[in-house]
């Protein structure tokens, strides 16, 4: 890794900090290291494809897609005047013979894509006045009570290119951030503000979201093997309204009414995912930079709020999410045929008011006892996530605006996501299997995922995971011109067995 | 001469009533010492033998038996000696359990402010038993104390052949909100509110900043809960109606931490049985976790030798309160019996039976008095043992003689969803 001079200049403030302080509290070298604590995993990640990607040219079932080495090291000081913390994430892949034969087809230098070596995170916190801590540096900031998916839970991009959003520990997806974080305790509550400065104090790539344009082993179908980027959609981090040099901030608070768990919350910065910027209808008037097209992320005021309530009648936590973003940005263009360049979503971008609400509950469930033999409740757990467009003219936009640029499938005016979890144990909690699975509501497509963790000893951690997408007829062959892939129908072909071994210290 | 027949008939008398003292006794039973040991090759011996004036036999419940009998375990004799007394609850109990008032109808109390709520409970009384669960739950302001500082403890997962297989460190801080007795608290701080807990795990990293905060009230409703999910950097919400359930991955139910941590309405009710005297590790000398040993980090526990969970410590005789639950019918067990003392409402033990009468678990914990940090007394579990003779497994939480009572620095205030993300990130200390 490498640091820009502004990114330096955070470090070396930070580390003036640390001697400042350290100066004044810490007497010997042993002082020092045993308010310190160190922890961590060696991982080995391995997942093979259970169905044949039908953009290589061989039968790649039960070929391995990934073989991924990860150290993880974690390291916080605890002192009088501040605590630190540290962490260093090293990850290497093996290029598996499927993966080869990606490279082989987009050039793309898979590899280096999915290996890393980062700090992910380097703060510093402090409390400067009484009730008031804050913590500087590259961090991680997580808001909203959705699983899976994201409303209110927007600071941050996450890095889907490799494995995919159903990564249940999402920590390790999320792409952390440098930036000012003051949490003030109040009568109440909890009020936070949030400074994540401009001017390449974050590296341009930590923002929005990545996925895999590179045509790896989660590219979308048909995607495999072909690399957008250099093949004339790059990123462009810097168009005039999402210009990862400017300031992002934010503020919300959170407490509890009676009963009821609240937060509300307003921030301002990048839209998570990327839209297409496309010469045919040039953003607010500013041209891709290759005069073709190119990704960006534009910029989002989005308010939200959440709330929680234990509801013991049922023994249910019941739970919500809202999240008000305006003028949020699509692509529109669905005929290929009349579109620019002949991809669907080429046609430019419109603007729509946007609701993402979550509703859900998350309930014991004592019949996994006797019905299967666990040796306490289960937990269950569902979800309905609802995108809507307000000002939705079903006359014109359910023709014209795309759900994903390349895909002729048009955005629904709710689009909804129901989603569950059972998980139950055995054996002193030593053997846990969890089903989750999820369907769209408009087409009924759906995934399910079967998956078991096993407690092998002290130190050692199997995961087994099993994802299977059902699309039904909605995807996406090579070549094909379609208006019916949705999100489900983006992985077909592409199911996935997956196993990771830890090693926690 | 007279005088010389009477002196002789006095002094046939008193040898003939010495011998008859000394011989009878020495054929009815023998006075063994402390120091002793009961064990399964002597127990039959031991069994009819006096220990302070109690039978060895009689001292033993019938799971503490079979555990000398078949999993190894050796019980030191020691003897009795009072547990030291904060005189604050002293105070307490004379000036306010006058005023306390059992609701059987409800099964809660009212007017409680501090101290031992029934302090004269009288086993005649139809509402004994549940008086005396009451007194075993408020035991906030003495001898558990107003709050609670463990910074680290660890749960030993122990297979009864193998040996220790797994360790988990974790930190905890309770406060109580009714009972206190610390200078500058009032001795109800909210009167809806029995405790707050937050318990995080620290190591290893899987559990690394897991934690839970949880709040149980005093009209009996289930608790509030919240977990902070490291993996997701975020706080979820909880349901608290899996009181019955083990602990994670232990061998201790929720409603088992020191023996019995519920409101007393979850149970269908309560049945004295008798008192009795028993022996219980009342004041535990050996360290549980000796953290800077190189040789044995765990000499409270004998975990060398199978089946690995037996305590080291020496028992003394206390008088107890034997209770049995009348438990719900989805719990786990039939049968609860718990062995209560009597000179402070201490839950020393307790066994459980399942459905088909069998021996299940016996959870038992070695008491240490301690000085609590304002200057009063107060009693901490210096171990605490769960062992499931049905998985032949067992849970033992140990810790390293830091823990306090009554720390200065606690807002109780400030016991809430946002310290528990403070917590988790390794931030709660006092």
């Amino acid at each position: 890794m490498y640091f820009k001079p502004k990114q330096l200049a955070w470090v070396l403030s930070m580390a003036a900090i640390l001697v400042f302080f350290s100066s004044h509290v810490v007497h010997s070298s042993n002082d020092f290291t045993e308010n310190m604590r160190a922890s961590g995993h060696l991982t080995q990640r391995v997942s093979m494809n259970m169905e044949n990607p039908p953009e290589t040219d061989g039968d790649d079932r039960y070929n391995l897609s990934m073989f991924r080495s990860t150290a993880y090291l974690e390291l916080n000081g605890y002192y009088d005047l501040f605590d630190f913390g540290v962490v260093g994430r090293i990850d290497r892949e093996y290029k598996t013979e499927y993966l080869r034969e990606l490279d082989r087809m987009s050039n793309a230098d898979l590899e280096s894509f999915y290996d890393d070596a980062e700090f992910r995170e380097y703060y510093v916190d402090i409390e400067p006045w009484d009730n008031v801590q804050m913590r500087l540096g590259k961090q991680q900031v997580v808001w909203g009570r959705t699983d899976f998916f994201q409303a209110m839970d927007v600071i941050h991009g996450y890095d889907f290119s490799w494995r995919t959003f159903l990564e249940a520990e999402n920590q390790y997806l999320r792409k952390p951030l440098t930036m000012a974080n003051a949490q003030v305790r109040m009568p109440g509550g909890q009020l936070q503000l949030i400074w994540i400065p401009g001017d390449d104090i974050n590296s341009e790539d930590q923002y929005g979201n990545t996925y895999d344009l590179r045509g790896g082993r989660w590219a979308l179908q048909p995607n495999k093997g072909f690399d957008f980027l250099t093949g004339g959609v790059p990123y462009n981090y810097h168009h005039s309204e999402g210009d990862s040099d400017d300031d992002h901030y934010g503020v919300r608070w959170t407490g509890m009414t009676g009963p009821v768990e609240y937060s509300l919350a307003y921030f301002y910065g990048n839209r998570q995912d990327p839209v297409l910027n496309s010469a045919a209808d040039p953003y607010e008037g500013e041209a891709p930079q290759n005069e073709f097209a190119e990704f960006i992320f534009p910029k989002e005021h989005m308010i939200g709020g959440t709330m929680n309530y234990y509801f013991r009648p049922l023994d249910m936590v019941l739970r919500t999410e809202l999240a008000y973003i305006f003028d949020r940005t699509y692509n529109v263009g669905q005929d290929a045929s009349e579109v620019f360049a002949g991809i669907p979503g080429f046609d430019g971008i419109e603007e729509y008011d946007t609701v993402r609400s979550m509703i859900g509950f998350d309930k014991p469930m004592s019949w996994v006892k006797p019905l299967l033999g666990a040796r306490k409740d289960g937990f269950f757990s569902m979800q309905l996530f609802t995108t809507t467009l307000l000002d939705y003219d079903r006359g014109k936009d359910e023709d014209n605006i795309v759900r994903l640029a390349g895909y002729g499938a048009g955005h629904y005016e709710y689009d909804s996501i129901l989603t569950g979890i059972l998980g139950w144990n055995y054996a002193g909690d030593t053997v846990n299997p969890q089903l989750a699975g999820g369907v769209q509501v408009n087409n009924g497509d759906f995934f399910v995922i079967p998956s078991c963790q096993f407690v092998l000893s002290d130190r050692l951690r199997l995961y087994t995971e099993y994802a299977m997408f059902f699309p039904g007829s909605n995807y996406k062959e090579p070549g094909e011109v379609e208006t019916d892939t949705q999100l489900i129908g983006w992985f077909e072909n592409n199911d996935q067995l997956y196993v990771r071994l830890k090693y926690v210290f | 001469m007279k005088g010389k027949i009477i002196r002789k008939v006095i002094m046939a008398a008193f040898l003939t009533f010495t011998c008859l003292i000394f011989g009878v006794t020495s054929v009815v039973s023998a006075e063994v010492e402390a120091g002793d040991v009961i064990n399964s090759k002597n127990i039959d011996e031991m069994k009819d033998q006096e220990f302070e004036g109690h039978k060895i036999g009689d001292l033993l419940t019938d799971m503490v038996e079979m555990m000398i009998r078949e999993k190894g375990l050796e019980i030191e004799l020691k003897h009795s000696e009072p547990f030291p007394v904060d005189e604050r609850w002293v105070e307490a109990t004379e000036k306010y359990a006058d005023q306390v008032k059992l609701n059987p109808e409800t099964q809660n109390i009212e007017g409680y402010v501090a101290g031992t709520p029934f302090p004269d409970v009288d086993l005649d009384d139809p509402n004994a038993a549940l008086k005396l669960a009451w007194n075993s739950q408020m035991v906030g302001g003495f001898p558990r104390g107003d709050i609670q500082w463990v910074p680290e403890f660890r749960f030993l997962f122990i297979d009864g052949d193998k040996g220790i297989t797994r360790e988990q460190t974790w930190t905890y801080l309770t406060a109580f909100y009714q009972g206190l007795l610390g200078e500058g608290r009032p001795h109800v701080v909210d009167e809806n509110i029995y405790k707050r807990n937050i318990t995080v795990g620290l190591s290893p990293s899987d559990i690394a900043g897991l934690g839970t905060y949880s709040i149980r009230y005093m009209d009996g409703k289930t608790d509030d809960m919240w977990a902070y999910l490291k993996s997701v950097r975020r706080v979820r919400r909880l349901s608290g109606g899996s009181w019955m359930d083990p602990i994670g991955g232990t061998d201790m139910l929720n409603d088992e931490m020191e023996v019995l941590n519920i409101h007393p309405s979850w149970y269908k009710g309560f049945e004295v049985v008798g008192k009795r005297h028993v022996l219980a590790i009342c004041h535990s000398e050996r360290p549980s976790f000796d953290k800077g040993s190189k040789s044995d980090l765990y000499p409270g526990i004998d975990h060398k030798t199978p089946p690995h969970w037996n305590p080291t410590d020496a028992w003394e005789p206390r008088e107890v309160y034997e209770l049995k639950a009348k438990l719900p019918e989805e719990h786990p067990y039939a049968e609860k019996r718990m062995y209560m003392d009597t000179q402070i409402p201490l839950l020393l033990y307790a066994e459980a039976y399942d459905h088909a009468g069998e021996m299940w678990k016996m959870i038992f914990f070695g008491m240490t008095p301690i000085k609590t940090e304002d200057g009063g007394y107060g009693i901490l579990s210096n171990t605490g043992h769960m062992i499931d003779f049905k998985r032949n497994h067992a849970t033992i939480f140990v810790h390293p003689m830091s823990s306090t009572w009554n720390p200065a620095g606690v807002d109780l205030d400030e016991i809430d969803v946002h310290l528990l993300k403070k917590a988790a990130q390794g931030k709660m200390d006092f």
